[in-house]
């Protein structure tokens, strides 16, 4: 059971209040939805802000909202930090330590003149500050509100009474996309990826594919190849990553970060194997040329490699975040997704359940992996493939939309976000991490 | 004359704030063959016999010396990639 916060904290915590204002940390979903709709809002914005602090700064970030005259809770003073945000009271910033963010109230943020720049240019703890979003299920979230709103006004008639339940279940599939892209809740999502540079590792890609036509396209081979892709694997990859919105004809979109400078390493040969040291200079050329994404749907068997673990320090050190694939051996999570420094992902079927083949042990989180629909080369250009390698680009994808979220989205932060926004799933965290990945 | 070790591709793992390319120049001069300097993340990679493998691991700014890590997809077929 929830509990109201205590006085053990420092000075500037909330006192209880007898209402709520809209916008408050304490306000309901309800409330939040009608002020959006009072103020005419299309962006979707709750009106309140979420902070995230950098690593281990975390007190230094909330005596900092504490000097700004900000009253804070802190979601360790709730039993099992369970927050009940009805309790909240009257506090300007909701403290969630586990994940090192503070939710920051609407009427705290504009009372005090909140500036997200000048927070962040005066306050080394803070990595990020941006706007909180609604989450809906699959479906167009305007029209989402829209029937929220003529569902309020109907309960209001004919009861007297404004409130209404919130536990109704929106969740049309999204009629023309992949099963995964619906599962990653990418087609609500109202970012692209645009500005953000997307590295895929693999064995090329079909430049000429007609999907592609137009996208910033910057390629590189490391195995004594032309990029063109003649296996298959990379275009894939490359598909799910960063495909268009809208293929032609009947073709459902397969891809999530259709914004996306895409880097093509070839680091794979036709033949699926990597030459000599061509994967880990591939590493090194996408750092080097600062993509805030690395994917890398490949690995081998053995223990953690220090060069790769070398390599995902510096990605995080970059700027960069090196997202691979768990395997597909089940067993013990292949070189180079085990080393700590770089995501691995494990593979979900479409009924979410951890696929039979994909890996365990070190996960950070899982994707689509099952049955995935994309791009392949001309002139077949679309085909199904299954494994922790389809999973994959689907998170570099979400991660790609993280990142345009905010310039400060990189790195741990990204690592971070990817991890707290996640869909939580019954399954232990040895199979499927902190869950399935989902678009901002 | 004796029988010369078969070359394995080697990645050399550099210790924080090593400078690369001194550190590169000091692996050639070890014996290190085809060197080619990855500033961004810190590594060298080439190619070295099992002897000298062995002699790189004890040099200045050496975090660790292991053969190239080796990546696979299978074939375009395979049921599972």
């Amino acid at each position: 059971m929830a509990k109201k916060p205590t006085s053990s904290r420092p000075s500037g915590q909330a006192k209880p209040s007898s209402a709520a204002s809209p916008g408050s940390n304490a306000s309901s979903v309800e409330d939040l939805l009608l002020a959006a709709l009072a103020r005419g809002d299309d962006s979707h914005q709750t009106g309140r802000y979420l902070v995230t602090f950098k690593d281990g700064a975390l007190e230094q970030g909330v005596k900092s909202l504490q000097a700004q005259s900000m009253r804070t809770a802190d979601a360790r003073d709730f039993s099992n930090q369970a927050v009940s945000m009805d309790a909240l009271a009257d506090a300007d910033a909701l403290v969630l330590p586990e994940i090192g963010v503070a939710l920051i109230s609407g009427p705290a943020a504009s009372s005090r003149g909140f500036s997200l720049s000048s927070v962040q240019d005066t306050d080394s703890a803070v990595e990020a500050i941006e706007p909180e979003y609604f989450v809906f299920a699959e479906g167009d979230p305007g029209e989402y509100l829209r029937g929220f709103l003529r569902a309020a006004q109907t309960i209001a008639q004919d009861l007297g009474d404004g409130r209404c339940d919130d536990d109704a279940v929106i969740d049309p599939q999204v009629l023309g996309a992949t099963w995964g892209i619906n599962a990653c809740r990418v087609p609500p999502s109202v970012y692209s990826g645009v500005g953000i540079r997307v590295a895929v590792l693999d064995t090329g890609m079909d430049t000429g594919h007609p999907d592609f036509a137009g996208r910033v396209i910057v390629s590189q081979t490391f195995v004594g190849q032309p990029v063109q892709d003649l296996h298959s694997h990379g275009t894939h990859c490359i598909g799910t990553a960063c495909g268009r919105k809208a293929p032609a004809g009947n073709i459902p979109r397969y891809g999530v970060a259709f914004g996306a400078q895409i880097y093509v390493g070839k680091v794979l040969a036709n033949s699926g194997s990597s030459v000599g040291g061509s994967v880990l200079a591939g590493m090194n050329w996408a750092i080097a040329n600062k993509c805030a994404v690395i994917s890398m749907s490949l690995g081998g068997q053995g223990g953690v490699q220090a060069a790769y673990t070398a390599a995902g320090n510096a990605a995080l050190n970059n700027g960069c975040l090196i997202i691979a694939a768990a395997g597909n051996s089940a067993a013990a999570t292949f070189a180079p997704a085990n080393s700590p420094s770089i995501m691995s992902v494990a593979s979900l079927d479409s009924t979410l359940a951890p696929s039979s083949f994909s890996n365990f042990g070190k996960v950070e989180i899982a994707g689509p992996g099952r049955d995935v629909y994309s791009s392949v080369p001309r002139p077949t250009l679309y085909g199904i493939k299954s494994g922790t390698s389809m999973a994959t680009p689907h998170v570099a994808g979400c991660a790609a939309l993280w990142a345009q979220t905010s310039p400060n989205m990189r790195g741990m932060a990204l690592w971070n976000r990817l991890m707290a926004s996640a869909r939580p799933l019954p399954f232990p965290a040895v199979r499927v991490g902190r869950g399935l990945v989902q678009a901002p | 004359m004796p029988k010369q070790d078969a070359l394995t591709d080697l990645a050399i793992t550099l210790k924080p704030g090593t400078d690369a390319q001194a550190a590169a120049a000091r692996l050639r001069q070890a014996g290190l063959q085809s060197v080619e300097v990855l500033d961004a993340i810190g590594v060298v990679t080439g190619r070295a016999d099992a002897a000298t493998a062995k002699r790189l691991r004890g040099l200045p700014g050496v975090a660790d010396v292991a053969s190239t890590p080796s990546a696979d997809v299978g074939p375009p077929d395979a049921p599972i990639s």
